[in-house]
């Protein structure tokens, strides 16, 4: 399973970037409210980014009096992503022939694990060999 | 052919085929031969093919400067309807522009010579800039890199410092250890001062001296500038695919001659901390890998090599070390022989300023003044002195080839050349004045007659030695050409 940060687009950011500073859960006309400064967005637009958001995971809405949108996701988080995906993204290429790594860039599922670990076993030769 | 491009392409092909040996040879080798003497080996294909150390009678000199004498002289002859002396000076490319205006091109019916013209000044900048390509997107991957982490490293615990401490006492080098939470391996970065990342994970103190040990195996081994060689070399054969599976097969040689040595002194239980380390780390899963599923079965190939490698691992024999110094030493030997197109020494004299006349043309080095003199004659000179000339005479097939010499003159050697337009003829002579002039200096000349038979006549290109050696004089009679109307018959 993929890190639900992964698909966060661009415009959607700038939704959760609202509900980041409201520090907390915001109704849908706060969001519209803050979103109406910085942005052109049409109504429908900022509804179907929510929705979206919602179907990702990243957002929970509640049913109140209204429906209040709370992030899932903590600015933190995202950033600590962004660097990590960032970082992998360059070892991944060029630098990675440039560094002398004790192992390459990409990491192994449980399974391969698994097999390498059963296969991996040193036996004391010279004591055999006695 | 473009000098640069004939010695890159001769680069590439000599390292091609002693990279192409080595991996014919892998699996006899793989398991019996020390890992280390097997990285060499690549080191020396990287070597061959960006040092173009070579000499005369080398395999890529064979196949580049033969060829190339074989299409200057079947290269079609330039009409120039000029009379009077056209000196030029050679440029590196053919200049395509200044050929159509000089009507080269007018009995190019097919367009051959042409493109040919144009493809051979184009290739060069086409190399040159795949070159730039490659190396600036290798830099900026790099640095863009190194900065990012550079930014959110953290330093690493006294505990750990003091660990690495412990691995380098006697060495004098100090290498900084820090913590970085974006690396998901341990690694050595860096070009001046090199120091060690290790992801931020709890390592116990036996998994951490290993990674340490294995980090500090590359430091001293200079792995780091192995690698950027690699880089400069991969982008200097950027054209060549092979270079592709070079580079991949030198990281996996580089990283099982490092294990190596890291468990050359260990027992079986490090061994196995050592194996189970890598492992753990491989399998330790920060973040999910993406949808990068596909490479994951080289990262998991690699690394099983390298714990079979672990397992099999015994100290070699006095038989295997010696076979192994034996291969070395061969494959160092084919490196040689192979060699690259450096061009055989005459080649090298910059033969750089063209002498045209109606009847032939020739080159001569740079700082040389050349005269004309009537019939087709010219003198030579350099710094104000005369140094030799070309002299064209009349040949009788059937008479003995002495009447070429001038008189007076006593033969120390006469020889044969190959590979010339027409039958040529190479004399040391030595030459008294008559004995009525009282004048008793002997000068030494080399002479190189281009014998023209259906013509009954020949050329006689002479250089006094030893202001001029054979292999200058040999370089210049090389550029001798003939004009195409006075070659027919």
């Amino acid at each position: 399973m993929s890190n639900p940060v992964s698909r966060i687009s661009d415009s959607e950011i700038e939704i959760l970037r609202v509900l980041w500073d409201a520090n907390g859960e915001l109704p849908y006309a706060d969001i519209r409210k803050s979103l109406e400064q910085t942005s052109k967005w049409e109504n429908s637009t900022i509804k179907t980014l929510l929705r979206r958001l919602c179907e990702k995971g990243v957002v929970l809405a509640t049913k109140k009096e209204v429906y209040y949108y709370k992030p899932l996701v903590s600015e933190e988080e995202y950033n600590e992503y962004v660097t990590q995906n960032l970082i992998d993204r360059l070892y991944a290429g060029s630098a990675k022939n440039l560094v002398a790594s004790l192992l390459g860039s990409k990491k192994l599922n449980d399974a391969d694990i698994e097999e390498l670990r059963s296969l991996f076993k040193v036996v004391d030769r010279d004591e055999q060999n006695n | 052919m473009n000098k640069t491009i004939e010695l890159v392409l001769s680069l590439t092909l000599s390292g091609s085929i002693l990279a192409l040996f080595l991996f014919a040879m892998k699996p006899f080798i793989k398991h019996k031969l020390s890992k280390s003497i097997q990285y060499y080996m690549w080191i020396v294909v990287l070597i061959r093919l960006i040092f173009p150390f070579s000499f005369e009678g080398s395999l890529m000199n064979h196949v580049f400067q033969p060829a190339t004498v074989e299409k200057s002289s079947q290269a079609p002859i330039q009409t120039i309807a000029e009379t009077k002396e056209n000196m030029n000076r050679l440029s590196i490319f053919p200049n395509t522009q200044q050929h159509i205006a000089n009507g080269i091109y007018n009995d190019d019916a097919d367009h051959n010579q042409y493109f040919r013209d144009l493809f051979n000044q184009y290739v060069l900048y086409l190399w040159m800039l795949g070159v730039i390509v490659s190396l600036a997107a290798n830099l900026i991957g790099y640095v863009r890199f190194s900065t990012h982490i550079k930014r959110t490293n953290m330093e690493a615990t006294d505990k750990e410092k003091n660990i690495l401490a412990s691995l380098m006492n006697g060495s004098s080098r100090h290498v900084r250890l820090v913590r970085n939470r974006f690396v998901s391996t341990p690694m050595l970065i860096g070009i001046l001062r090199p120091y060690i990342i290790i992801p931020d994970y709890n390592f116990s103190e036996r998994q951490l001296k290993n990674i340490l040990l294995h980090e500090m195996v590359h430091l001293r081994r200079h792995d780091l500038a192995i690698k950027w060689l690699t880089m400069i070399v991969t982008s200097i054969h950027w054209f060549n695919p092979l270079m592709y599976f070079i580079k991949k097969e030198m990281n996996l040689a580089c990283e099982l001659a490092c294990d190596e040595v890291v468990i050359k002194d260990l027992d079986a239980d490090e061994k196995q901390a050592y194996g189970d380390t890598l492992i753990s780390i491989a399998g330790e899963n920060k973040y999910p890998a993406g949808a990068l599923q596909a490479t994951m079965c080289e990262e998991k190939k690699n690394l099983r090599e390298r714990l079979v490698a672990i397992m099999n691992y015994r100290k070699k024999s006095k038989f295997i070390v010696l076979n192994s110094s034996a291969l070395f030493i061969a494959i160092i030997f084919v490196a040689t022989a192979l060699g690259a197109s450096v061009g055989t020494a005459e080649a090298d004299n910059k033969v750089d300023h063209i002498i045209q006349t109606d009847a032939y043309q020739l080159s001569v080095p740079e700082d040389w003044s050349t005269e004309r003199l009537p019939g087709f004659s010219l003198s030579f000179k350099k710094d104000g002195t005369e140094i030799g000339g070309l002299d064209p005479i009349a040949y009788y097939p059937d008479q003995p080839i002495s009447q070429l010499r001038p008189n007076h003159t006593e033969v120390v050697a006469s020889k044969k050349l190959e590979g010339y337009f027409t039958e040529v003829i190479l004399e040391k002579l030595k030459q008294t004045p008559p004995a009525a002039s009282g004048d008793t200096t002997v000068t030494e000349t080399i002479h190189i007659y281009f014998i023209i038979k259906d013509k009954k006549m020949a050329y006689d290109l002479y250089f006094k030695t030893p202001d001029i050696d054979e292999k200058t004089a040999l370089g210049i009679a090389k550029s001798f050409k003939l004009k195409s109307d006075s070659i027919k018959p």
